[in-house]
């Protein structure tokens, strides 16, 4: 790159100036490389879960007027899932051979909300010895379906229904 | 019919043709040939600014080789930073890439692991007392507000990440992420959906 300048007294003196650009380039370059390596080209993303922290109880509990719904509760077991609201109403979703039924279980979830749209509290209940990703594949599920609050919970594999067996974390999850 | 037009010369050539009528050079041709860097500055300052927004997107947080995080549909991009733990389907935890000595790992059946109870809550207390010195006191009637970013393989047993929750609640930490791959690019500016409670 180079500047040409005119100066003197009427004459055309031209003075061509040379801009030293190398510095400025290696500079560049390096910026770049740098930036290359250090910049993150996925994109990640992730699930919120807000755990209550276990405080003093409040002095008074005010008591509803009608009893809640209970939240709907997905158990996840190293043989299936099971859905439902209250004990006697849930629904086993086996394993399609050696995948858990996501279809139908998606079908159930989404009936579900149908039937009580204001309701936002699903509980997860999972088994140890069931993989993580199984977990989050409900958490995902329930989120996409409009469930927005997750309660998770988890302990030993048991055969016994979800509101009987059951063990929420400490301070829920 | 048309005139067969014979084009001039074009720009590039000028400096060569100059070179080789130089009056200075005597008719020899000189070492000297100018190169016209603008578009190459032009391009490098469009990848740096490029590559600078890419850098600032994702946080802190930086995908292992090691382990394969889980794919979702619904979640949000994670942009606050945090603590991050990662778990192996081996069952080996880091927290921040600081291991939990085989000592403090507790038991099988122990819900709580010790060490990392330990760890997250001197984090805690150490981010609080900074907070304070800044004249910032935490709201005692409000949870600590750090955030853990739980990184986990698709394999690992739930029972150790339960067993991670349990320890984060142990310590006081209610703010959970679950690290996913999203199956459709995030928009960053798209309005967040409600934050989880329960």
């Amino acid at each position: 790159m180079s500047v040409s300048v005119e100066g003197g007294k009427g004459r055309g003196k031209s003075m061509g100036v040379e801009l030293n650009l190398v510095p400025f380039i290696d500079f560049m370059s390096c910026l770049i490389a740098f930036l290359m390596i250090a910049a993150v080209w996925t994109q990640i993303a992730s699930l919120d879960v807000e755990q209550s922290i276990s405080n003093t109880p409040p002095d008074v509990i005010e008591q509803p007027e009608t009893p809640p719904v209970p939240p709907l509760t997905v158990h996840v077991k190293a043989e299936g899932h099971w859905i439902g609201r209250k004990v006697e109403e849930g629904i086993q979703v086996p394993k399609a051979g050696e995948t858990y039924d996501y279809t139908k279980l998606e079908e159930l979830m989404k009936k579900d909300h149908e039937t009580y749209p204001v309701e936002e509290m699903v509980v997860i209940n999972t088994d140890d010895g069931v993989p993580y990703e199984e977990m989050v594949k409900v958490l995902d599920m329930s989120r996409t379906i409009g469930y927005p609050k997750t309660l998770l919970a988890g302990g030993a594999p048991s055969a016994a229904l979800p509101a009987a067996g059951a063990a929420p974390m400490p301070g829920g999850g | 019919m048309s005139a067969i037009i014979t084009p001039g010369r074009r720009p590039a050539y000028a400096p060569i043709g100059r070179l080789r009528s130089s009056p200075l050079s005597g008719g020899k041709k000189s070492g000297f040939a100018s190169l016209n860097l603008t578009a190459m500055v032009d391009m490098f300052t469009i990848l740096v600014i490029f590559l600078i927004q890419m850098f600032n997107t994702s946080g802190e947080v930086t995908l292992s080789d090691k382990i394969q995080v889980p794919k979702s549909l619904s979640g949000a991009l994670l942009e606050e930073p945090g603590t991050v733990i990662m778990l192996d389907d081996d069952g080996s935890m880091l927290l921040d890439s600081e291991t939990i000595p085989a000592s403090e790992m507790g038991t099988e059946l122990d819900i709580v692991i010790p060490g990392m109870s330990r760890l997250l809550k001197e984090r805690r207390e150490f981010d609080l007392d900074i907070k304070k010195r800044r004249g910032e006191p935490a709201d005692p009637t409000q949870p600590y507000d750090g955030v853990i970013i739980i990184q986990a393989d698709i394999k690992t047993d739930f029972r150790q990440v339960r067993r991670v929750l349990a320890s984060a609640n142990d310590a006081g930490w209610a703010k959970i992420k679950f690290v996913t791959i999203p199956m459709k690019a995030i928009d960053p500016n798209a309005p967040k959906t409600e934050a989880a409670g329960g």
